[in-house]
């Protein structure tokens, strides 16, 4: 009875909110990642069902983002974020690798600038009221309109509209993705005075910077009818190890879902690698074309992969 | 009669005794049919019978020894007293079970895999053969777990 009661009551808000009223608890979501200051536990739930532990606080101060996450189990890394700019504190025994990162979209800041974008690809659906983190929140479900992609669940906070908890459900109902605050406080004032490493005399710094391979790199490689909606947003390049060559890593994405295509000369002494795999919540999809091995990998369905690695061109470098 | 059959037959009586049993012999059918096959076996014995091929009987012999003798499925046959194993249908037949079962499983492979839509029909990936490099700049690039974000931050340059 209780159940009928329920499934009328979310039937009922579902009717109730249109479809553009959706959409914007959506853009007031991504907002309030951007603009609101606060801490809480970020659990995160792997493939093996382990749950890890994150600490995060953000502070929205004078119109710029400050971002602090701590791991609490395992190594104590670190990540302090300013507006796009990132750096990582990586624990290696005695000494700590710094690294400077750039443009990512941590939980709960997910969305894409543009959350228009996402109405193209995705349907939305009200998921009705629930429980998360002590606080009562709702659920919303980003259907996808096509088969490139997967289903977003996400828990908007009713009073905030800060986003709670994600889940990514595969095309066999598995969750291949699951994030969500174990607990969260709101911050009242501004104060950035944590927004600092705590250095540890006994180890050593090592700065880790990148070879700026990229800007030298002439693209030979043209990937022509990408899946609706996607994009090209983000290109690196690098020597890998035991590959004498520079390997190139692309980035696609529809604003939710990310797909990196690697392009790299396959040596003469190896086999190229071909065929379909999966590793963890990414599928994996590789083809050799041209003395090239082409690796697709992403949480999207294989046939999203199969049709990027199709579309990789290749001319004579 | 059929005694002194057998004794003309053998050359046994001379002069008076000769004449008298051939009369008989001619007054009697049934001794005289009895002593026309006498003859001809005896000149089937030594080759002077014409109307008999000298080969036959060797042929049926011989038609008789090929004769593979069936039972169990044809596997067996029995030449004379010995039986022995038939090798090679049995290995003709083994090897037509491995060719259906090979087109069977391949089939059915094909099938599964063109209904799954998910692997390419022929490739097989290995997931370890992947390199962990490539997975950890794909975390690195693009998740927004915070917790892969911090494993996999640090990547070193070669």
């Amino acid at each position: 009875m209780f159940r009928l009661l329920f499934l009328l009551l979310v039937s009922f808000s579902g009717m109730a909110a249109t479809e553009s009223d959706l959409w914007e608890k959506i853009n007031k979501a991504s907002l309030a990642s951007q603009n609101l200051c606060y801490s809480g536990i970020l659990n995160t739930v792997d493939e093996k069902q382990d749950i890890n532990s994150t600490r995060m606080i953000h502070v929205y101060h004078k119109n710029e983002e400050f971002l602090k996450i701590e791991k609490i189990d395992g190594a104590p890394n670190l990540l302090l974020m300013h507006q796009t700019d990132a750096v990582l504190y990586d624990n290696d025994h005695d000494k700590i690798l710094i690294k400077r990162k750039k443009n990512a979209r941590l939980f709960p800041n997910i969305f894409p600038t543009s959350v228009e974008k996402l109405k193209e690809n995705y349907s939305i659906f009200d998921g009705g009221p629930f429980r998360v983190a002590n606080r009562p929140s709702t659920m919303f479900v980003l259907s996808p309109k096509d088969q490139y992609r997967f289903n977003y669940h996400l828990w908007l906070d009713d009073e905030t509209s800060l986003p709670l908890k994600l889940m990514v459900i595969d095309n066999n109902q598995k969750t291949i993705e699951n994030i969500s605050f174990a607990n969260l406080e709101f911050l009242s004032n501004e104060d950035v005075s944590w927004f600092r490493p705590n250095l540890d005399p006994q180890k050593k710094y090592i700065i880790n910077e990148e070879n700026q391979l990229s800007q030298s790199v002439r693209k030979f490689w043209s990937v022509e009818q990408l899946p609706q909606g996607f994009e090209e947003v983000s290109y690196n390049a690098k020597r890998y190890s035991g590959l004498n060559a520079i390997a190139h890593q692309i980035v696609f994405t529809d604003g939710l879902s990310y797909i990196s295509v690697f392009i790299h000369p396959v040596p003469k002494n190896q086999k190229p690698q071909t065929g379909s795999t999966r590793k963890g919540s990414n599928n994996i999809h590789a083809k050799y074309k041209q003395g090239y091995q082409i690796m697709a990998v992403g949480a999207v369905p294989m046939t999203t992969l199969t049709r990027l690695t199709d579309n990789v061109n290749l001319s004579n470098e | 009669m059929s005694e002194r059959v057998s004794s003309i037959f053998d050359n046994e009586l001379k002069g008076k005794d000769l004449d008298i049993s051939l009369n008989e012999l001619a007054k009697n059918p049934s001794a005289l049919s009895k002593y026309k096959t006498y003859q001809m076996i005896s000149d089937v014995l030594n080759n002077e019978y014409s109307e008999v091929d000298p080969m036959l009987t060797s042929k049926i012999m011989s038609k008789i020894n090929n004769e593979p003798t069936q039972f169990n499925n044809g596997f067996f046959r029995s030449n004379q007293s010995s039986v022995s194993f038939d090798y090679k249908k049995y290995v003709l037949v083994f090897t037509l079970g491995l060719v259906i079962a090979f087109v069977i499983s391949w089939a059915a492979n094909f099938y599964f895999n063109a209904s799954s839509n998910n692997f390419s029909s022929n490739d097989f990936l290995a997931s370890d053969d992947v390199s962990l490099e490539i997975i950890e700049d794909h975390f690195s690039n693009t998740t927004r777990n915070p917790n892969y974000y911090l494993e996999a931050g640090y990547q070193s340059n070669i």
